[in-house]
């Protein structure tokens, strides 16, 4: 009898040291779940835009107006703000104006009757399953008395739409990307010209 | 006899597989100059700007006469140190709606605004809060008004500041571009909110880049509109010349624009009717019924300040038009050659399906056949 008690008490205790390892691992996920409460911080993260490269050309001179386009690169814009207000992305331009020596000295002078319009490109679905950003109509920036151009909005994001991450193909159609008139009286030089890309979030 | 068609086999697959590859290095040579062309990949943005205390916090509430305070954070997100350039701006309507940030000659609640400094210097990944006050003036009337402070890379602006020493000696056409991050301010007064839309002029103007239909705008009331779809159609006569269905952005109260539709073509003198609506959120919408002239002086315009090729309509989808042109000319020259090929078949089965030849030419053996030169070699041997 009091061997069957011990080879009993055995058996027993052979089966506790098993239930405990079994039972070890759940105790520490109750731990981990039950005892500890999970915290941290989402941090809003940026509005931002990646304006493209613009081609540099050159251009003969032919005593009457001509269009020359010149392909723009691949750009992007990203809303990680996560404040679904929605945003905007404009072109201004800055008139092209020349520097006739060629040599940098003097004051460049603007050129008058000259136009740009920047094509404008639809945004690249890739993972982001969120609603794209709405390319508007290509961008005609005419000069302005003041010598600039007046801005236009070439992407529109309404709120609650355009989040996360958006690429724009690079343009290099012969007849898009950038397309600038130069006018027949234009004179030989080196031209420059600035397009700003401006990105805000909608006004309140 | 039957040796013709096999000769025929023969010949038609390199034929074929010479128009094949002809076809396919047209293609080839027509899509590589327009890779070719892609211009470098851009920089990555170096700065970010945000109001402080989140997107709400671009709405201030006051009273004429107060001084109200805010903050934007600005954010180095590069990997280098950099300098940002914090200036306060009006915000006017861009072209086509939404908000044009304008820096020079500020004349509405741009004036409002004092940034507690101009320039921020920032080690990469690092951020600083930038205070800055709006003070109502005691005459402003009116339940909101705009402003913005904008922010851009100092390196970025000195570079397109000296286009004359990048371009120095060599002749050409340089186009620098500066990222710019703006932050609007909204500034609220006590006061009811309207909103309304007024047409001031439709127009068929010609520039440089040719003629477009321009529909004068003044966006007017006390708050901005959200958007305003646009829908209109250009008639002379029975016949449509131009659609539009498009959608202007927010527009802004008191900032005059002038939406520019583009022309399809070139424009002939006379009368053209436009007809269409303007349906502005949260507001009236604006019906358009107007006739308008392209006078013959126009045309002369139109035609001395373009270039006189019309352009050749953008594939925006796709590959470009010309690259369709040579792809067209490939399988043209291909469907010649096949049915080239097929026909000088056809002509081959035909001359082998003809009756054999008369039994004439087994009559009278040809003396000098290899047969009967074979005959007599081996009577000879």
């Amino acid at each position: 009898m009091t061997h069957l008690n011990a080879r009993v008490a055995r058996i027993v205790a052979g089966l506790a040291v098993v239930s405990a390892f079994a039972v070890a691992p759940m105790a520490a996920q109750a731990a981990l779940t039950g005892d500890a409460a999970v915290t941290g911080t989402l941090n809003a993260g940026v509005l931002s835009v990646t304006a493209p490269t613009i081609t540099a050309f050159s251009a003969t001179l032919t005593g009457i107006a001509q269009t020359k386009n010149t392909p723009v690169g691949t750009w992007n814009v990203t809303d990680a703000t996560g404040s679904d207000r929605g945003y905007d992305v404009t072109v201004s331009a800055t008139a092209p104006t020349v520097d006739a020596d060629g040599a940098g000295a003097g004051a460049p002078a603007v050129i008058a009757g000259s136009t740009l319009k920047l094509y404008t490109t639809t945004a690249e679905t890739g993972d982001n399953l969120n609603t794209k950003p709405v390319a508007q109509a290509d961008a005609q920036l005419d000069v302005l008395a003041d010598g600039g151009y007046a801005a236009s909005t070439i992407q529109s994001a309404a709120a609650g739409t355009g989040q996360g991450p958006w690429d724009f193909a690079a343009d290099a159609d012969i007849a898009a990307g950038l397309e600038v008139v130069i006018p027949g009286t234009a004179t030989p030089g080196a031209y420059a010209s600035t397009l700003t890309y401006t990105t805000a979030q909608r006004a309140a | 006899m039957a040796t013709v068609p096999t000769a025929m086999t023969t010949s038609r697959l390199p034929i074929g597989a010479v128009a094949v590859l002809a076809s396919l290095a047209l293609a080839a040579t027509a899509t590589a100059p327009a890779t070719a062309a892609s211009p470098p990949a851009a920089k990555r943005p170096t700065l970010a700007l945000s109001a402080t205390g989140g997107s709400s916090a671009n709405l201030l509430r006051g009273r004429p006469g107060r001084v109200l305070h805010g903050a934007v954070t600005v954010s180095n997100v590069s990997r280098h140190r950099i300098a940002v350039r914090l200036q306060p701006a009006d915000i006017r309507n861009a072209a086509n709606g939404s908000a044009d940030y304008t820096t020079t000659k500020l004349s509405q609640a741009g004036r409002w605004l004092r940034l507690s400094t101009r320039t921020v210097r920032l080690a990469a990944k690092s951020s600083r809060r930038i205070a800055y006050t709006v003070r109502i003036p005691q005459s402003a009337r009116g339940a909101s008004h705009y402003a913005g402070i904008v922010a851009v890379d100092a390196a970025e602006l000195a570079a397109a500041k000296s286009p004359g020493k990048r371009a120095q000696g060599r002749a050409g056409f340089t186009i620098s571009r500066i990222n710019r991050q703006a932050v609007p301010i909204t500034i609220r007064l006590p006061g009811p909110l309207t909103r309304k839309l007024t047409l001031r002029s439709v127009k068929l103007d010609v520039s440089a880049a040719g003629a477009g239909l321009v529909l004068g705008l003044l966006p007017r009331g006390t708050v901005l509109m959200q958007s305003a779809p646009v829908k209109l159609r250009v008639s002379r006569g029975k016949a449509t010349i131009l659609r539009n269905s498009s959608t202007l952005g927010q527009l802004f109260p008191g900032s005059k624009l002038d939406y520019r539709i583009a022309w399809n073509g070139r424009p002939t003198k006379g009368d053209y009717l436009v007809r269409g609506v303007i349906r502005p959120k949260g507001a009236a919408p604006v019906y358009i019924n107007q006739s308008i002239t392209f006078t013959p002086a126009k045309v002369k315009e139109l035609k001395r300040e373009t270039p006189p090729v019309a352009q050749v309509a953008p594939s925006k989808d796709g590959l470009p038009m010309w690259v369709w042109l040579a792809l067209g000319g490939a399988a043209a020259l291909l469907l010649t050659l096949s049915l080239a090929v097929w026909r000088l078949a056809r002509r081959g089965r035909r001359t082998a399906e003809a009756p054999a030849p008369a039994p004439l030419m087994h009559a009278l053996p040809d003396p000098d056949s290899h047969d009967q030169d074979d005959r007599h070699d081996r009577s000879a041997a």
